[in-house]
């Protein structure tokens, strides 16, 4: 498919058009926090804890007095930078896995698959709560777990995508010049598989988003004083009975945040399926 | 059929054995040895639980005998001795909490498919109606939805504002001196929203995918025939749609076993439910290092045993798999 021809479907795509915007104020939330927060998100107030919203604090404050408002803009960079880098791991790892079993094929591909099934029957919450245990919580290990263990459905897709792109003349072409297999593999079957991955990645960075904030609601995940949505939500569980606020608006933050990916995922999805052309526009 | 069993129980065998060596590994390859990491960060430890564990695992030999001697007692359902202070047999534990986890993850599983496969099937049949736009975005809220906020936003509503439903736990003070139907009625009414609350992302999902699968199936030259032959609407959806139609979603059903277990740390640390899933989040804060692995192959046999049912209800819906 052609650049501008994506690009025409992708204005006309409503769905993508929605989830682009929305991930898009969620960068502008992250980068700009610094300006954006109106307290310092780790500043204790003895003088307003769990302060209802107001005109002060928009969206009140914590048991400890911190503005929920600034603890929230800063906690955008970490959903977000935990989604793209946690992504990015599993992306490059579902890439080589998925490449290896669909160019080799035969008994590589049977050990690959068998391995992807494996990791696919183990109930990966647990897993990555064990490893964090171990290990101790912070970003970049939660980042690394979350990234190692959610690789198994891009090596799926791009597996598939080989197994039919192996057998192309280009690539045989490619072949036949003497062409290394990495360099196939790199340079010519792998921007034609790049749909299905990118999908899977937006798509990918919408639960990775969901496991965070999963965790830092434990206290296994982001561990405050730094702000992460899930750590909001668990002060806010602890009080539930008198401060709705500190429950409500970061878990509508995710909601919104989730959607703007799946939205977005889904919608490139319509945009690079050429079976759904026909129907639709 | 016999050698269809025989296929898959072999398979099933291979991933148990492979799940245990991951989860195997994950001890092994934990940075320092399992005991430092467990004296160092774990001041419960004392010297003998220490030796204990050594022995336990064989810390002297080598890993692959390791792994074989640890192997052979989880086969026996010896997962060791807790860390924690009664000392109690890791199995004697989960024991006690399984039943509640399953029951809830099986009363789950029966709702979403109880939902979703009718959502699925009519908002196909009826695409592009205000029908299908409604539930294309309440799917994409159900998606979205975190689990736990979810629970906090009930918890709120129906137990702190309306008084209506218990926030946590199973029983409620006085359950004893209940009667039985009084004892049954108070169980489920702790059960409401912890089972909403398990469901609730699954039906999003799986009416996704029954309805994609249907307006799949709806394009196939069978249906076409069918509808030629003069046979009625419902008779073509669903006699000749539903059962290839569902093919994907039973696929689509095992896969998401490990993701309903793995949710029940969740949903049970929220409302302080007293099943696996809470005492997994327990063992995973004190380090109780034993316990963790034992959870974690019970985990992988339920997931097993998910999957097999899976296998069997895709036998059961495609009679080619049989041959």
């Amino acid at each position: 498919m052609k650049i501008n021809e994506a690009m025409i479907r992708l204005k006309e795509n409503k769905m993508a058009a929605v989830g682009g915007i929305i991930v898009l104020c969620l960068f502008v939330a992250a980068i700009f926090a610094p300006l954006l927060a109106p307290y310092d998100p780790e500043a204790i107030n003895r003088h307003s804890v769990l302060a209802a919203p107001c005109r002060a604090h928009l969206l009140g404050t914590d048991d400890l007095g911190r503005d929920v408002l600034s603890r929230m803009l800063y906690g955008a960079g970490i959903s977000l930078s935990v989604g793209f880098v946690s992504v990015g791991i599993a992306t490059l790892v579902g890439i080589a896995v998925g490449a290896m079993a669909g160019y080799y094929g035969k008994a590589v591909d049977t050990a690959i698959m068998r391995f992807v099934d494996i990791m696919l029957s183990i109930p990966t919450f647990f897993l990555i709560l064990a490893v964090i245990a171990f290990l101790d919580s912070s970003i970049w290990n939660i980042m690394a777990v979350i990234g190692l263990t959610s690789w198994m459905g891009v090596s799926r897709f791009v597996r598939a995508e080989f197994l039919s792109l192996k057998t192309r003349e280009y690539v045989l072409a490619a072949r036949a010049s003497g062409a290394s297999d990495i360099r196939i593999i790199i340079s010519h079957m792998l921007p034609n598989s790049l749909a299905p991955v990118i999908i899977s990645a937006v798509l990918g960075i919408a639960s990775a988003v969901l496991v965070e904030s999963a965790l830092s609601f434990l206290g296994i995940g982001v561990q405050p004083p730094t702000p992460s949505w899930g750590n909001i939500l668990s002060s806010g569980k602890d009080n539930l009975e008198i401060a709705w606020w500190l429950s409500v608006f970061p878990g509508l933050a995710i909601l919104v945040t989730v959607m703007g990916y799946n939205l977005l995922g889904e919608g490139l999805r319509d945009i690079f399926d050429p079976r759904l052309w026909d129907d639709r526009s | 059929m016999l050698t269809y069993l025989t296929k898959k129980t072999l398979e099933m065998l291979v991933t148990f054995i492979g799940i245990t060596i991951i989860s195997f590994a994950i001890i092994h390859f934990a940075p320092g040895k399992p005991t430092d990491v467990l004296t160092d960060l774990n001041p419960k430890i004392t010297p003998e639980a220490r030796a204990k564990l050594e022995r336990y695992y064989g810390l002297d030999k080598p890993v692959t005998t390791q792994y074989i001697l640890w192997i052979k007692r989880v086969v026996m359902l010896d997962f060791g001795e807790s860390f924690s202070s009664d000392h109690r047999a890791v199995w004697t534990k989960i024991k006690e909490r399984l039943p509640i986890t399953l029951y809830i993850n099986i009363a789950s599983l029966l709702i979403i498919l109880a939902i979703a496969i009718p959502i699925g099937i009519s908002s196909a049949v009826a695409r592009h109606s205000l029908y299908d736009k409604i539930t294309t975005v309440g799917v994409f809220v159900g998606f979205a939805m975190p689990g736990f906020w979810l629970a906090l936003l009930l918890m709120m509503f129906f137990g702190v504002h309306l008084h209506m439903l218990p926030v946590a736990g199973l029983k409620s003070a006085g359950f004893d001196a209940m009667s039985f139907q009084g004892k049954a009625v108070d169980i489920l009414r702790h059960l409401i929203m912890p089972i909403f609350v398990s469901s609730f992302g699954g039906i999003a999902g799986i009416s996704r995918y029954m309805r994609g699968s249907m307006l799949e199936v709806i394009r196939q030259d069978y249906m076409t025939t069918a509808r030629s032959k003069g046979l009625s609407q419902g008779r073509i959806i669903y006699i000749h749609g539903l059962r290839n139609a569902l093919l994907p979603i039973v696929t689509i059903v095992g896969l998401s076993i490990p993701g309903l277990i793995g949710g029940s740390v969740i949903f049970e640390q929220v409302f302080s439910i007293p099943g696996m899933g809470q005492l997994f989040y327990m063992s995973v804060m004190s380090r109780d290092y034993p316990l963790v692995m034992g959870i974690l192959t019970i985990g992988a046999v339920l997931t097993l045993a998910g999957n097999l049912f899976a296998d069997l209800g895709y036998a059961a819906v495609d009679p080619r798999t049989r041959r």
